[in-house]
C-alpha cells in the first residue's frame, strides 16, 4: 500500500513533490488523493515541488496545470515550485500555457508566497467583519 | 533492466580494480553504488567494463560519484588518479569532446521505454556537446514522439543517430505502424487539442527542433523524423 508521490502537510498547506515518471495511472492516482487529502486536512495551498521532474513534456505538464485547476476548484491556492530554468524555457518554446497556475522559484518562495496570501485574505476578512459590526451597531443606535 | 551490483563479479578486471580502489576510500556499499551509478548513467554493462571498456564519460560518471562521496580534496584526487590510472587513459584524453556517441534505438511498447528513450537522448544530446538547455530540449521532444507511439500506435521505435560535420547534430526518427494521423493539417496549424494533451506534442517538437519531417497517413503508420544542429 502506501503512495507512491507522498503529500506532506506543511502549515495550513500541501506539499507534493514530483520526483517519479508520471504514468496515466499516476496522475488519476494524484488526482484522487490530492483531492481527498484536501478535504480531510482543510489545506489552503497546494505546492508541486518539480525540481525534482527530469524532463517536462506536454503530457506531464498538462497533467499538473490540470490539477491545479481541480484544487483551485476547491478553493486551494496552487503554486507550481522549483521550475528548472532550461524546462521553463523548452515549455514556452513549445508554446505550452501554464496560465492560471502560480509559480514560484523554489519551495521557500513558495511557502512564503501562500504565506502572504493567506495574510492578505485574513486581513481582508477582518475587515469586512469590523465593517459588519460597525454596520450592527449602527442598525442599533 | 540494468544488472545490478552483483557478488558474482570476481575481484580481477576493471570491476574489481575498481572496487579495490574506491574500497580504500569509501564503504564496500558505496563503492559499488558509485560504479553501479556511473554504469547506469552512461549506458554501458558490467561486461563491457570487464572488457575493458572505460569511456571518457564513464570515468567522468566515476570522478562525479568520487566528488560527491569523498570528502578531503587531496584524498578526491588521489582517488581519481588511480581510477584514471587503470582506465589506462591519460588524463588529457578527459579535456576534449565525449566519445563520438553511436546510433541508438529505443524499443517503444510500454510506457516505461517513453523514459528509456528520452533518457538515452539525453545522454547522446549531453556526449555531443549539447547546452543544457538543448539537452532538455531534445529530451522533450523524445518524450513527446514516445508518448505519442505509445498512446496511439501502441508500439514503435524510436532511433537516436549523432550527426557529423559539416552538419553536427542529433538526428531523431520515431517511426510507428499505428493508424496514422488523420487530421495532421489540423495539429500543425495549432487548432487541434486533444482531451488528453497531446496535440500539443507534435507541434511542440517541431518548435523545439531546428528541422521536422512527417510522413504519414491513414493506415500507413507515422514517421516522424526531428534534426536539432549543434550550434
Amino acid at each position: 500500500m502506501g503512495r507512491t508521490i507522498p503529500i506532506i502537510k506543511i502549515y495550513d498547506n500541501l506539499l507534493v513533490s514530483i520526483q517519479v515518471e508520471l504514468s496515466d495511472a499516476l496522475v488519476a492516482e494524484l488526482k484522487d488523493d490530492v483531492t481527498a487529502e484536501i478535504s480531510r486536512t482543510g489545506a489552503r495551498g497546494l505546492i508541486f515541488e518539480v525540481s525534482g521532474v527530469d524532463i517536462l513534456d506536454s503530457y506531464i505538464a498538462r497533467s499538473i496545470r490540470d490539477l491545479s485547476h481541480i484544487v483551485q476548484l476547491m478553493g486551494v491556492r496552487a503554486v507550481i515550485a522549483g521550475l528548472d530554468p532550461s524546462m521553463a524555457i523548452t515549455l514556452v518554446e513549445m508554446g505550452l500555457s501554464m496560465s492560471g497556475v502560480s509559480t514560484a522559484l523554489n519551495l521557500e518562495s513558495a511557502l512564503e508566497m501562500l504565506a502572504r496570501q493567506d495574510r492578505n485574505d485574513q486581513l481582508k476578512l477582518d475587515a469586512m467583519l469590523r465593517e459588519d459590526a460597525a454596520g450592527a451597531d449602527e442598525d442599533v443606535t | 533492466m540494468n544488472a545490478a551490483v552483483s557478488p558474482r563479479v570476481p575481484p580481477r578486471g576493471n570491476y574489481g580494480r575498481l572496487i579495490g580502489i574506491l574500497t580504500e576510500y569509501v564503504p564496500e556499499s558505496v563503492a559499488r553504488g558509485i560504479i553501479t551509478h556511473a554504469l547506469t548513467r552512461t549506458g554501458v554493462s558490467e561486461q563491457a567494463l570487464e572488457q575493458g571498456l572505460f569511456s571518457a564519460r564513464l570515468l567522468e560518471a566515476l570522478y562525479r560519484g568520487v566528488d560527491l562521496f569523498l570528502e578531503v580534496p587531496a584524498r578526491k584526487q588521489e582517488c581519481k588518479d588511480r581510477i584514471c590510472v587503470i582506465s589506462s587513459m591519460a588524463p588529457a584524453d578527459l579535456a576534449g569532446p565525449g566519445p563520438r556517441a553511436r546510433a541508438e534505438q529505443v524499443n517503444i511498447d510500454r510506457e516505461d521505454d517513453i523514459v528509456t528513450a528520452r533518457n538515452r537522448a539525453r545522454f547522446m544530446a549531453e556526449d555531443l556537446g549539447f547546452s543544457k538547455t538543448d539537452q532538455i530540449k531534445i529530451a522533450t521532444a523524445v518524450s513527446e514522439l514516445a508518448r505519442n507511439i505509445f498512446k496511439y500506435a501502441g508500439r514503435g521505435l524510436i532511433a537516436l543517430e549523432p550527426q557529423s560535420p559539416p552538419r553536427p547534430g542529433i538526428k531523431i526518427v520515431a517511426c510507428d505502424q499505428g493508424g496514422g494521423i488523420p487530421n495532421l493539417d489540423e495539429i500543425m496549424g495549432g487548432g487541434y487539442r486533444s482531451k488528453t494533451g497531446l496535440g500539443l506534442g507534435i507541434l511542440g517538437c517541431k518548435r523545439l527542433m531546428d528541422e521536422f519531417n512527417i510522413e504519414t497517413g491513414p493506415g500507413k503508420g507515422t514517421k516522424i523524423t526531428l534534426f536539432k544542429l549543434k550550434t
